[in-house]
């Protein structure tokens, strides 16, 4: 693959719940790309689309949620659209996913073992014999001790941590060349996240994987992914290398996002900086941005009309009014 | 697994013991007197007929010697004997329960073949007209009277179209063939008499789709109910993911999830068809427990009574039994109880 | 800064708790037992605040319910302004009860989900035996101190947004006037804009009304930012105590260390990639904890001695203090962020 091709591409995505008169728009409009390797951190808060926008990148939309328009392109070849055959055989063997709760994401029935090799099995990877062997690798590289002998234990055998890591194993079983992971860390104790964070982050070196991970943490974010995208009421505001996006974030909600979170520089006891209001409901969003009623920076054009990306820098693109009016004012082209 | 099983049967001694205790009081507890039923008016008015009758049976000893009585001879294997029938309990019902556990097999083996696709299929469907349909079907068929699906068979198919070969077992030309212990279909199947085999279950065949309706009706609705509330499950999603078909994950990753709880009903359910459906057998002139239990309590006939209790009882333990054991076997998070 | 233990007016005070639960047993010959809360003593002073750090199966959640008297101890004492709670039979409790209030993680299910607000936050005080016209007037005295509209008073608590739900449990908690609010993860649950606007009510009541907190959570920024003093648990012990600042910025126990690392507390320290401490393996089960020094398993410190004394709170008496053989020096983490040799892997 040429090497300014990216892996995966999204263009306009649009995603919809509902139908006819009932539609309400979840995804309004989201594009970005990931290059081969690279670790992708899609940030926001609930409500804001970007668990919808990562499972339509496999078409795992719940029954009701559905693309209504846009394009995904993995390796150059249009997903959206293709035959379900074929987005079977992508699911699981070049693009695969690792899901939020791993208390539930597990078959309690099935031993651990069976479903680390599942995906071999359905992809007609391997025999029965090596498809074992190679769980117990798998399981044993991702940290779970002997795992040869556990091979038969079932889920509710492990704790959190641990059967995070098996659903970890089971997604990298047929060596996807992207891993979408959705909340990976969410509800794991803060030393796990860590644990699985840096195995996500040394899985990625190992086998030039590039990774999608979907938070509502920021600073979580911040460790380890190579760019940010920051989401907003089904839309992107802010994307650009992690660095730059964290120590100077340009778009006011990245900003309230990055200061409503106690640090080292608050004072203990001070009030923080809190936006007020609460994310907006998907159906009664306005033409204007949806940011402006709680954003500090808000003008009249704001509640009109909604601002598009544009770019801040090399990388980096901030979809808001007032940010590229001050860019434009100061003449400079680049941040800082 | 050892461990569990043997817990499992550890504890159903307790149990048997607490029903021979139970049935034993409340039958004795029936303010009605044997003698007089089975001696008739005069009989009984005669006091010396009387005590005579009462000494031959025991019936004049207190309570919990007779108790006491009976349970020293149950561990030597003697339920004593029928008042009404004058032979060994035992020897009644090793005669009369083989029937009703081949009928009870078959029916439900049908109401298994038939609900657990239904079910399924009608949670695949959920909301359209398919499900609909199937939903309709099983309440219609849990709803209608056993007896009269019974009559209603019975005169349309033997009557009317004579296809049905009638009441009872076999066919009154074939012999009731010796060494099979009373288990016609079973060890003709298993010697590959297949004659004999399908005059059988030419006869078994009605009260056997009778008796399955009802458990047909909840066992899909069980089925229907259970499978949707593991087709909204995680790990559905994540075989999905994994690019797995709509079949296989529901197949593979959905029903055996859903199958722990149809299981226990199931069990019950077979116990229930095993205590002996009194009027199928009756309309069917099948010679089972259902028959044997209501003569014997209308006739007050104790140890009758309570061989057919305990024999119940030890039905639906053992059924319990098995169903615990496959749980634990199919899902290993039981074995922790 | 440090709080000069003499000079406090000391509110909640609790002496070596104990509380283990025995596991279901049937026919089995061992009885196993969960170490859930062992030997913890702390005190929090009127108008104070001290958080109660710590990971699943720390005890936390537990201390949290024997100060409330939701769970027996099996050992120790628990003073709430002189009264001593563990002894205490139902009248006393019910005396004693509108003093402590507790708000819960999660507002969804701590709520009734058929009860309007005005119900759910004036139920206290039904039980308590107030009068109708006093019960209206306090709810809607509450309900302007947290910050939310008499037009709320009517709904169902499913019709409210999650930190509006929060802010209701909230009122909840303080319409008894209380003098002490357990908090377990009150923040935890919502989204990170809502939970600011939470914690900012958090800081404002404490001064406003000088209550005082025993603060539960994961979450180290969080805590920080409300207690003076911060506990930190690791399986039923206490392994670290000291003001906020002073146990962050220069922890003595490893644990404390590595939590630090793990939750940066600056989104600038957010860039130090490779720096985290990341502990190996998995925490142990509260069934069988380990020998001696608990954390031991884990611990990138550990020596033979850890597994065989159970260290205690060090040095006594002093306001910041570790259970550790051997405490970290104060520049630790400075030194590893700064990439020197004294780090660890």
């Amino acid at each position: 693959m040429d090497a300014g091709t990216p892996l995966l591409e999204v263009q306009d995505l649009h995603v919809v719940v509902g139908r006819g008169a009932d539609t309400t728009e979840l995804v309004r409009g989201v594009g970005f790309a990931v290059r081969s390797g690279e670790m992708v951190g899609i940030v926001g808060e609930s409500g804001c689309g970007k668990t919808m926008t990562a499972m339509s990148l496999v078409q795992l939309l719940p029954t009701g949620i559905r693309v209504s328009s846009g394009h995904v392109r993995f390796q150059g070849e249009e997903l959206l659209g293709a035959a379900p055959s074929r987005l079977r055989h992508v699911r699981g063997a070049e693009i695969a996913v690792v899901f939020q709760d791993p208390m539930t994401a597990l078959n309690p029935l099935q031993g651990v073992g069976r479903q680390v090799a599942e995906p071999l099995a359905l992809h007609r990877l391997a025999r029965r014999g090596e498809r074992l062997k190679r769980a117990a690798a798998l399981l044993g590289h991702v940290g779970i001790a002997r795992s040869e002998q556990r091979l038969k234990d079932r889920p509710f055998e492990f704790s959190g941590g641990m059967r995070q890591r098996v659903l970890i194993a089971e997604a990298l079983s047929c060596n996807p060349k992207l891993l979408i992971a959705d909340e990976p860390t969410t509800g794991l104790d803060v030393t796990i996240q860590v644990q699985i964070l840096a195995l996500l982050d040394q899985l990625r070196k190992e086998r030039g994987m590039a990774i999608v991970v979907i938070s509502h943490d920021l600073t979580l974010m911040a460790r380890i992914c190579d760019r940010i995208v920051v989401m907003y009421a089904g839309q992107i505001v802010e994307t650009g290398p992690t660095a730059e996006v964290m120590s100077s974030p340009q778009h006011p909600y990245t900003v309230a996002l990055a200061a409503s979170v106690p640090s080292l520089t608050t004072q203990p006891g001070q009030l923080l900086p809190a936006l007020a209001g609460a994310p907006p409901v998907m159906t009664g969003l306005g033409p204007g941005c949806s940011f402006a009623p709680r954003c500090p920076l808000a003008e009249e054009r704001c509640g009109r009309v909604g601002p598009t990306l544009t770019p801040v820098g090399p990388d980096s693109l901030v979809a808001c009014w007032v940010v590229e009016e001050r860019r434009l004012a100061s003449g400079s082209a680049s941040r800082r | 697994m050892l461990k569990y099983t043997g817990r499992r049967l550890l504890e159903l001694i307790p149990v048997l013991f607490g029903v021979t205790v139970i049935m034993f009081l409340l039958s004795h507890v029936v303010p009605a007197n044997p003698a007089a039923l089975f001696l008739g008016k005069q009989g009984s008015s005669d006091p010396k007929i009387l005590q005579a009758f009462n000494q031959k049976w025991g019936l004049g000893k207190p309570l919990p010697v007779q108790y006491v009585d009976y349970i020293v001879n149950l561990l030597h294997g003697n339920l004593g004997t029928s008042i009404f029938t004058h032979r060994p309990v035992t020897v009644d019902l090793a005669q009369y329960f083989p029937a009703t556990v081949e009928l009870s097999l078959c029916a439900m083996l049908i109401s298994i073949v038939v609900s657990i696709p239904l079910g399924t299929l009608a949670a695949a469907k959920a909301g359209t007209w398919v499900d609909a349909l199937i939903r309709t079907l099983t309440l219609v068929g849990s709803s209608l009277p056993v007896f009269w699906l019974a009559l209603l068979t019975l005169e349309i198919f033997y009557l009317d179209l004579g296809i049905s070969p009638g009441p009872g077992r076999l066919s009154p030309t074939v012999t009731p063939p010796s060494g099979t212990g009373g288990f016609y279909a079973i060890v003709s199947l298993f010697t590959g008499n297949w004659s004999l085999f399908g005059d059988v279950m030419s006869h078994m065949i009605w009260p056997a789709l009778v008796l399955s309706t009802w458990s047909i009706g909840v066992l899909t609705r069980v089925t229907r109910t259970n499978m949707l509330g593991v087709l909204g499950q995680d790990y559905l999603r994540t075989a999905r993911a994994k690019g797995a078909r709509n079949a296989y994950v529901v197949l593979r990753h959905g029903l055996p999830n859903a199958l722990l709880p149809i299981m226990t009903l199931a069990g019950i359910s077979f116990a229930d068809l095993m205590a002996g459906a009194v009027t199928v057998e009756t309309i069917f002139a099948w010679p089972g427990i259902g028959l044997y239990s209501y003569d014997a309590a209308t006739s007050l006939d104790f140890p009758a009574i309570m061989g057919v209790a305990l024999l119940v009882s030890t039905v639906y333990l053992a059924m319990n039994l098995v169903v615990d054991v496959l749980y634990g076997v199919i899902d290993r998070r039981a074995r922790l109880y | 800064m440090m709080t000069v233990k003499a000079a406090r007016d000391e509110l909640l005070r609790v002496e070596r708790i104990r509380k283990h639960f025995g596991k279901r047993s049937r026919i089995r010959k061992v009885s196993r037992v969960v170490h859930a809360v062992d030997d913890v003593s702390f005190e929090i002073g009127r108008g104070e605040a001290l958080g109660l750090v710590g990971e699943s199966g720390s005890g936390k959640s537990t201390i949290a319910r024997c100060v409330l008297r939701l769970e027996r101890v099996d050992d120790g004492l628990i003073y709430l302004d002189g009264v001593e709670l563990t002894r205490l039979g139902s009248r006393g409790l019910r005396e004693i009860r509108p003093r402590m209030q507790a708000v819960f993680q999660d507002p969804a299910s701590s709520l009734n989900p058929r009860w309007p607000i005005h119900q759910v936050i004036e139920e206290p005080l039904r039980v308590h035996g107030w009068g109708a016209a006093e019960r209206r007037d306090r709810v809607l005295e509450v309900l302007e101190e947290v910050g939310l509209s008499h037009r709320y008073l009517n709904v169902l608590p499913h019709q409210l947004s999650g930190g509006q739900q929060q802010r209701a449990g909230i009122a909840r908690a303080l319409v008894l006037r209380p003098e002490l609010i357990v908090a377990d993860e009150p923040v935890s649950a919502l989204d990170v804009s809502i939970q600011a606007q939470v914690l900012n009510l958090l800081v404002a009541l404490k001064k406003e009304l000088r209550l005082s907190y025993l603060f539960i959570s994961h979450d180290l920024r969080v805590t920080r930012h409300l207690c003076e003093n911060v506990a930190v648990c690791y399986l039923g012990n206490i392994v670290e105590v000291g003001a906020g600042d002073a146990l962050f910025t220069n922890p003595l126990h490893p644990y404390t260390a590595s939590l630090v690392s793990a939750m940066p507390l600056s989104v600038e320290d957010a860039r130090q990639r490779g720096q985290t401490i990341v502990l190996a393996g998995d925490p142990p089960s509260p069934l069988e904890p380990p020998s001696g020094c608990r954390f031991r398993t884990r611990c990138f410190r550990a020596q033979t001695q850890c597994a065989e004394g159970t260290p205690k709170l060090e040095p006594a008496g002093a306001a910041h203090r570790a259970a550790c053989f051997f405490p970290l020096d104060p520049d630790f983490l400075r030194d590893r962020a700064a990439g020197s040799p004294g780090s660890t892997g």
